[in-house]
């Protein structure tokens, strides 16, 4: 059997319109139709922070991509931005940390048309783990590298590893949580778990911590005119989550899943709802069998709700009391922002970028 | 906010009195059923032949009574214990068996000799799934990957962090891990990959895989070894259904690598009101396609879990583009075999190339051929 290595397949698959660092330009199968509308849709962070510059993440990479650059590479542009600003405490640098005190980041990406992948859980000391995550994609033969292996993948790859990725801002409220979590230095152990939650929740109702960030993540997709697809996910994880836990973000078909031919879906919200029920996978999988975004993410809400039996998840009405966003794209250029709950999404086309209200499943909030 | 009750008082009011009797140390499913005895949401059909299916390791590594995974699995089974009790049980034989260089703390280490294990488990009626990836120095991933579930509040911890859970859980933490013949294997390949070193980094991945190969055929490893893994699922008689898988990964990975094994949907997923699918072979074809997941979905919409598997073993093909994946035909150039029950109790082993797999029912336990996408072999 022949083989060819990396580099010849990249020479082969790589177009003449290179873009620097980009492997791409030019797809081995691409099935998709031609001339469909741009678009870039996000989390609603994909339109709110600039990290000190003149556009956000979803302007970045439709500006980028209508540009002519790779559409993974304008995605991963953008998010870059989200992980990079101090003033986002739920993505990248500065993001909320785990019960140590440690930042630990999330990311995966998929490239449609090249029907590539790559993830990286818990990885510590890098700003940007969605750069990390296309590395895996395009530099090995894995989609998915955790831990301590992440992080000496990322050095290989000539990051700079940080020894602490807090900022003033996420440090104080860090030890804020911890001075009311462990005032003794330890709950009894049952009561522990309940007692972080809790501690949350009023950290949350007095202001102290972004709601949105308590869980926050940046999703961020796209297609291109000539119907490209790609999407990133990445993320700080959980505020003060146990060290060690992986969310739904590195993970394909969880936080994020791309289909070159049919869409793309990913989430923010609570992670365990999602690698449960593998809800971005399911919603390409609905739009395969030609669900519109908007159905299809609502498909993949209600089986979420189907699935949460456990008391504590529910809240009064008997129904999830966590909230879990979708955003999703097909290769027509359709688009949603759908929720549990009340939400918004972030959009930009070629009429510009705009905050949107997502559709919801349910009236009211998590809470009631 | 709602009124919400402990972990212990939810295991209790869901713990099915049967299960009681059969209490294994360490598990909260053991305990005294104080509650109403059933779980939440059971719309399990009941009278079904109650059946373990597994990889085919689940038929050969034996403990000190000479009783197989799938054997024990079903026995414990047939006694009333809990579905997943029972399968993490049966997979503990092939985890801890010495001889068994692809599952557990003997199987091959990562690229630096260290041994690092992948996990996941589901319990269908209790909605509840655990894992771990890249734990070191615990000899049962599977356990710790249940405990994951019934412990804590999330579904996957990794590395560092999962083995400072399984501390905290009771487990022995193990330095320097390794089996003895695992070791020398891994000294072996260390040899032809890194005589100076390091070789010229864009050969060495071609390098590593070609000694890899090299050494399979040359018989000084196993060749299913090498992406060696085991999966386990089973149904009772009450149709309630679970499923797990453990292994040590892709031999010589690069440390950090996780495989498809500890991801819900790549290498297991359990729904117990349809049915349980896991897999072995390549776990970057499962990451990406999420086969398992493919499968228990195509069992919802009414095929047979036979049906289910080749359609997802069709979809792998379709998404295997780069040429480096490819044999000479144009097809996969690598292994991937499916286990799938439902919850009718029916089953199948379904693989890319020929293979086999292992089961237990009321007749005993068996290895079977496994029925294959393609004839031939992945190399052709």
């Amino acid at each position: 059997m022949t083989k060819m290595n990396r580099r010849e397949f990249v020479q082969a698959t790589a177009a003449a319109a290179t873009v620097p660092t980009a492997l791409f330009g030019q797809a081995p199968t691409v099935m998709t139709p031609k001339s469909v509308k741009p678009i870039v849709i996000a989390s609603s962070n994909g339109h709110k922070v600039k990290n000190g510059g003149a556009q956000t993440c979803v302007e970045k990479a439709f500006s980028m991509m209508t540009g002519g650059a790779d559409v993974l590479d304008a995605l991963i542009a953008g998010v870059n931005i989200v992980e990079l600003d101090p003033l986002d405490d739920s993505v990248g640098y500065g993001g909320l940390p785990n019960a140590d005190g440690v930042v630990a980041l999330d990311s995966c990406c998929m490239h449609g048309p090249l029907k590539r992948a790559g993830g990286v859980a818990e990885i510590e000391g890098v700003r940007t783990p969605s750069k990390v995550a296309q590395l895996v994609m395009n530099e090995t033969d894995h989609h998915l590298l955790v831990g301590k292996g992440a992080q000496q993948f990322a050095r290989a790859m000539g990051f700079a590893i940080e020894d602490d990725l807090n900022t003033e801002n996420s440090r104080r409220k860090w030890l804020e949580w911890k001075r009311r979590t462990d005032p003794l230095h330890y709950l009894p152990a049952k009561e522990r778990s309940q007692a972080y939650h809790k501690v949350a929740m009023d950290m949350i109702a007095e202001g102290i911590v972004d709601a949105e960030h308590y869980y926050g993540t940046i999703n961020c997709d796209g297609v291109n005119a000539k119907g490209e697809m790609c999407g990133v996910t990445t993320t700080s994880g959980l505020a003060w989550k146990i060290p060690g836990r992986a969310g739904d973000s590195p993970i394909l078909g969880a936080g994020l899943y791309v289909d070159g031919d049919v869409g793309a879906a990913g989430s923010t919200g609570r992670g365990e709802a999602n690698l449960f029920n593998l809800c971005s996978f399911l919603i390409v999988e609905e739009m395969r069998r030609g669900a519109h975004p908007k159905d299809a993410a609502l498909t993949a809400l209600r089986r979420v709700a189907k699935n949460t039996i456990e008391k504590r998840l529910l809240n009064s009405n008997g129904r999830p009391n966590f909230g879990l966003n979708f955003y999703v794209l097909n290769a027509k250029g359709e688009y949603a922002g759908v929720s549990m709950y009340e939400s918004t999404y972030a959009v930009c086309t070629g009429n510009g970028a705009n905050t949107l209200p997502t559709t919801v499943l349910y009236d009211g909030k998590p809470t009631d | 906010m709602s009124k919400r009750f402990g972990r212990r008082e939810f295991v209790r009011r869901t713990t099915a009195a049967g299960v009681a009797a059969a209490a294994i140390p360490k598990t909260l499913f053991g305990q005294p059923s104080t509650g109403p005895g059933q779980a939440p949401v059971m719309m399990t059909p009941k009278g079904v032949k109650p059946c373990v299916v597994a990889s085919s390791n689940g038929n050969r590594s034996k403990d000190d009574q000479g009783v197989t995974c799938v054997a024990r699995a079903f026995k414990m089974m047939a006694d009333g214990a809990d579905v997943l009790d029972a399968l993490v049980a049966g997979v503990a034989i092939v985890e801890l068996d010495p001889t068994q260089t692809g599952v557990g703390w003997s199987g091959l280490p990562n690229a630096d000799g260290v041994v690092q294990l992948d996990a996941s488990c589901m319990h269908g009626p209790k909605k509840r799934a655990g894992a771990v990836a890249a734990i070191e120095g615990v000899r049962t991933p599977a356990r710790v990957a249940q405990l994951v579930a019934e412990e804590t509040d999330h579904h996957l911890l990794v590395g560092k962090g999962a083995q400072e859970f399984a501390r905290s859980m009771g487990f022995k933490i193990e330095e320097g891990l390794i089996n003895e013949t695992a070791r020398k294997a891994w000294l072996e390949w260390k040899r032809r990959t890194d005589p100076l070193h390091y070789l010229d980094p864009k050969k060495r991945a071609q390098a590593w895989y070609d000694a890899g190969i090299q050494m399979v055929r040359e018989g000084l490893i196993d060749g299913e070894h090498f992406w060696g893994t085991i999966n386990c699922d089973g149904v009772n008689a009450k149709g309630e259904i679970c499923g797990v898988t453990t292994t040590s990964g892709l031999a010589w990975k690069i440390p950090g690598r996780a495989g498809d094994s500890p991801i819900l949907g790549a290498g297991l997923y359990v729904d117990g009101e349809v049915g349980a699918a896991g897999s072995t072979g390549r776990g970057e074809a499962n990451l990406y396609n999420l086969s398992s997941f493919v499968i228990v979905e195509e069992m919802r919409r009414g095929a047979h879990p036979k049906d289910a598997a080749i359609t997802a073993l069709k979809r792998v093909a379709k998404s295997t583009i780069e040429k480096r994946l490819l044999n000479a035909k144009g097809q996969p150039n690598f292994g991937l075999n499916f286990y799938s029950l439902n919850a009718k109790g029916e089953y199948a082993g379904v693989s890319m190339y020929e293979g086999t797999y292992a089961v237990c029912t009321e007749n005993g336990p068996q290895t079977l051929k496994t029925d294959a996408l393609y004839e031939g072999r992945p190399t052709d």
